[in-house]
């Protein structure tokens, strides 16, 4: 596993989590490595522990159901299963990554399956360029309709 | 390097997964050359995952993750979806193009899940004019090879223009080579001028 000496997206820290929630950027990447190179049924369950209840709250704030949420989450989880191979941290952080395939799975819904793992695919983000401007306008993308 | 870009707003929506299939095609498309918004894109994605890792936490059903190794099993057939290599254009089946009065072609592309969006390709020769076309709603088009210009500006290719609601255009190619554009509209486009509007109703546009 190839230490992250390059991030050139700017991506949430995972560090913080570490000490409130078990698991640190770091341990959940060699999780990611572990379910992409030998399919490890364990460290995608330490995954699943730390992304299922974000993702059921984020769909919830987004103002689905529960049931909904928890159906969203299941298919998010798949594609987290399915594309592991496809992360790399050099380029994106792995909530980017991960909300990337959960707005994939909007875009299948609504009929544009061709787009497009870009966030993943390459990552030239200024770096250091603030968060907070761009999450005030992707939360009110988010929350208009299509 | 482009001159004309999509707007801010409307890069934001592509990320969100909220811009509809065709514009979001079009987007994509003006990504693939465009490394300024891949820029833009891609920070709004990492906005993406800072909201996803603030999102309350709720507890999941204590069997989500047997259920999802279910899913999983059932789904080990499926391959991993494959990344456009360099345009999304190639990953879509274009049909032939169709003649649209002289030096003019264009073809209706099909998104595989979103058949009915209104994406086309428009091939103008060099000095053509293409058909006087207005529309309601957004338009989006990426210039993806030749020039052309109009009331506005002029565009190049890699160019990507979003036009306001109701506008009235009428493009010449100025350009050494024909002029190919890939258009998204919110709603079907209508030809104007005499020609154009006895014309579409023969080609289906």
């Amino acid at each position: 596993m190839p230490r992250k000496t390059v991030r050139l997206a700017p991506g949430p820290s995972l560090r913080a989590v570490g000490e409130a929630g078990g698991a640190t950027g770091d341990d959940l990447d060699l999780c990611m490595a572990a379910v992409a190179g030998r399919a490890d049924k364990a460290a995608f369950g330490r995954l699943v522990q730390h992304f299922a209840p974000r993702l059921i709250g984020f769909f919830v704030e987004r103002g689905a159901r529960r049931a909904e949420a928890e159906t969203l989450t299941l298919e998010t989880l798949e594609a987290l299963w399915r594309e592991a191979a496809l992360y790399d941290p050099r380029r994106a952080a792995l909530p980017t990554f991960v909300f990337v395939l959960a707005r994939n799975l909007s875009l299948d819904r609504a009929g544009n399956d061709l787009a497009f793992l870009d966030a993943v695919g390459e990552a030239e983000a200024a770096p250091g360029e603030p968060l907070g401007p761009a999450t005030a306008q992707l939360r009110a993308a988010l929350e208009g309709g299509t | 390097m482009s001159a004309y870009h999509p707007y801010d707003d409307t890069l934001a929506r592509h990320a969100a997964g909220r811009l509809a299939a065709g514009p979001s095609f079009v987007v994509a498309a003006h990504l693939a050359t465009c490394r300024e918004c891949r820029a833009r894109v891609t920070l709004f994605e990492a906005a993406g995952g800072a909201l996803l890792e603030e999102a309350c936490v709720l507890a999941p059903p204590a069997e989500m993750f047997a259920a999802t190794l279910r899913r999983i099993e059932q789904a080990v057939e499926r391959a991993p979806r494959r990344l456009p290599t360099v345009s999304p254009l190639e990953a879509l089946q274009s049909p032939p193009w169709r003649r649209l009065g002289a030096g003019v072609q264009w073809r209706r592309l099909s998104l595989p899940q979103a058949p009915q969006a209104y994406l086309y390709m428009l091939k103008v020769a060099r000095h053509g004019c293409a058909p006087r076309y207005a529309h309601r709603g957004p338009a989006y088009i990426q210039v993806l090879q030749g020039a052309f210009h109009d009331e506005h500006g002029r565009y190049l290719a890699g160019d990507c223009i979003e036009a306001d609601d109701g506008a009235a255009h009428r493009p010449v190619v100025d350009s050494d080579v024909a002029c190919v554009c890939l258009a998204a509209f919110e709603s079907h486009p209508r030809l104007t001028g005499w020609l154009g509007r006895w014309l579409q109703p023969l080609l289906g546009l």
